[in-house]
This record gives C-alpha cells, sequence and structure tokens, in this order.
C-alpha cells in the first residue's frame, strides 16, 4: 500500500470514528428527549414544566 | 447539527461549534496544503499522521486530567454535577486515546514494518486505555449510582497517574516511538520549520476546540438522562407502583431502588 493510501486510512479513520461519535450521542439524545416529552405528558405537563391542571 | 442545542446555553454552543469546526478546516488546510513533506526517515509524506496523532494524545491527556480533578471534587463535595463531568470526560478521553492506539500503528506499519511493539510508550498507552475503559464499564454495569460514583471517581483518580507514565516514558526508557516533543530536539531549537509549526499548532487547537465543544454537548445528555431519571422516579411514585427490583434499567443518577423519595443523588445537583 502506497504512503497516501496509509495516510488517506489514518485520516479516515479520526474523522469516521468523531462522526460516529456524534451520531451516538445524537441519538442518544433523541431518545432521551423523546422519553421526556413522554414523562411530561404523562404527568400533565408541557415540555417547560409548566403544569397543565388549574 | 442540532446536537443538545436548546436552553440558555445554545447560542454558546452553537459558537463553540462553529469555532471548533472552523479551527478543523484550517487545520486541514494548513496539514495538507502549507506543511511540507517530510524526510524519509520520518515517513514521508505518512509523517502528516503526527498532526493528527499527537493532538489526538494532547486532548486525551485533557481529558483524564478533568477526570482526575472532577473526581477529587466528586469526593469532597458529593456533588452530581462534578460526576457528571468525570463521566463525560472519561468517555471522550477514550474515544481520543482510541484515535491515539489506532492512528500510531497506522504509522508504524510502513515505517517500522510493524503494526505494535511492546515498549514502553505503546504499552503505557495500552494501559491506560484499559483503566479508563475499565471505567466506563464500571459505570456502565453499576446498579447503584451513588456507590459506582464514588468508586469511579477512585479509579479516575488512580488511573491519571498513568498519564505522566504515558507522556515521560520515552524519556525515562529506550522505545522505538519517536523521542521527546517534535517542535522541539535535544539542543533546544525546533525539528519542525515554520510551516509546519503553524499546522501542528492550528491542529492542536483545533482538536482542544473540538473536545471543550463535545465535552459541552456530553455533559449536557448527562443532565438530560438525570432529569429523565428524576421524572421517571417520580412517576412511578405518584401511579403508587412501587418500582421493583430489576424492572426497569437503572440510569445515570439514579439510586437503585428508590421507591420512597426523589433520588438524593440527583438533589445534591
Amino acid at each position: 500500500m502506497s504512503d497516501i493510501a496509509w495516510l488517506f486510512v489514518a485520516f479516515a479513520v479520526v474523522w469516521v470514528a468523531i462522526g460516529g461519535y456524534l451520531l451516538t450521542i445524537g441519538s442518544r439524545q433523541r431518545r432521551l428527549e423523546a422519553r421526556l416529552r413522554d414523562l411530561d405528558a404523562r404527568s400533565g405537563r408541557d415540555p417547560h414544566g409548566r403544569s397543565a391542571s388549574p | 447539527m442540532a446536537i443538545a442545542s436548546g436552553g440558555r446555553s445554545g447560542a454558546a454552543f452553537r459558537y463553540l461549534a462553529v469555532a471548533a469546526w472552523a479551527s478543523v478546516a484550517v487545520a486541514l488546510g494548513l496539514i495538507f496544503f502549507v506543511a511540507r513533506e517530510a524526510v524519509d526517515a520520518m515517513g514521508g509524506q505518512l509523517q502528516r499522521i503526527f498532526y493528527v496523532h499527537v493532538p489526538a494524545a494532547w486532548v486525551a491527556y485533557i481529558a483524564f486530567a478533568i477526570v482526575f480533578i472532577a473526581s477529587i471534587a466528586y469526593l469532597r463535595t458529593g456533588a452530581r454535577r462534578w460526576d457528571l463531568l468525570a463521566h463525560a470526560s472519561a468517555e471522550l478521553g477514550v474515544v481520543f486515546c482510541s484515535l491515539v492506539l489506532i492512528t500510531g500503528p497506522i504509522w508504524a506499519r510502513p515505517v517500522w514494518g510493524t503494526w505494535w511493539q511492546w515498549d514502553a510508550r505503546l504499552t503505557s498507552a495500552l494501559v491506560l486505555w484499559l483503566t479508563y475503559v475499565g471505567y466506563l464499564l464500571l459505570r456502565g454495569l453499576a446498579t447503584d449510582p451513588r456507590r459506582v460514583g464514588r468508586l469511579a471517581a477512585v479509579l479516575g483518580i488512580v488511573g491519571f497517574v498513568d498519564v505522566p507514565i504515558v507522556h515521560f516514558s520515552v524519556l525515562w526508557w529506550r522505545t522505538l516511538h519517536p523521542s521527546g516533543p517534535a517542535v522541539g530536539n535535544a539542543s533546544g531549537g525546533s525539528t519542525l520549520g515554520a510551516p509546519e509549526l503553524v499546522a501542528f499548532f492550528s491542529a492542536l487547537v483545533a482538536f482542544t476546540l473540538l473536545f471543550a465543544w463535545l465535552l459541552a454537548v456530553r455533559v449536557r445528555l448527562g443532565g438530560l438522562a438525570d432529569r429523565v431519571t428524576e421524572l421517571e422516579i417520580a412517576h412511578e411514585m405518584r401511579a403508587g407502583a412501587p418500582v421493583a427490583a430489576g424492572s426497569r434499567s437503572p440510569r445515570p443518577g439514579e439510586v437503585a431502588g428508590a421507591t420512597t423519595g426523589a433520588s438524593p443523588h440527583l438533589a445534591e445537583r
């Protein structure tokens, strides 16, 4: 394999790993936000924490 | 990217994200279009791996230093925010340490003719990575976050002892790894020219900003997870249904078996 190919592999690994980590964090955040919305709806509160009951 | 960008500090997150990615773009431009090819002894074109390998190691050091400081603060104060910070920083430290352990062998294979050597620098770096992978496993497998927070804090403090060993291993022992910082040689001068130094320091700044942004995002995610746990416990209490052990997977900040009140662990924030 040529030097340029090794260099490409090294840089690709770095940015794919960082991109993959970002995707994982994004997925975890979306899951938690959905759960939060569900819990807020079940407890009769809006997402900002205000009670829906008078 | 809309990761954890809501709330009052959303604008600050966005500025940090823009600064991080802009500096990454500048650093990549400098690495490939300004820095000159190294002499063959350093690998020629392959030496450019150094511009991501060293900054990744630098960021891993910063991450583990934050784990060290936050763990001491957590043991002293018991405040959940320190535990969150330590956990987030350890996760990022492992990500960047993994990059160090991957890019190093990619450079070594064509230059040394082997992927790996059990020399002091490589071995101590692997031990560092294993220590913090263990730290994350400990937290992931925990059923009692309060207790595991303390155990993890102790591991985070003890594990940091390996950071100076990794850094100075090239001076303390004979190793195959290039010795000393590449920005200076034994006579105090730089082994890099001005274009290479500019590229190197821009890569350091880019990785540091990227780490700062990722850490902020990850800490916010931990806070969000705590809020979900708090609401789940409150909801279950309101419903009058005791939380059966093992019926719900414990989450960050949750006290195992908490059925009689909001988590004191969360209340410490």
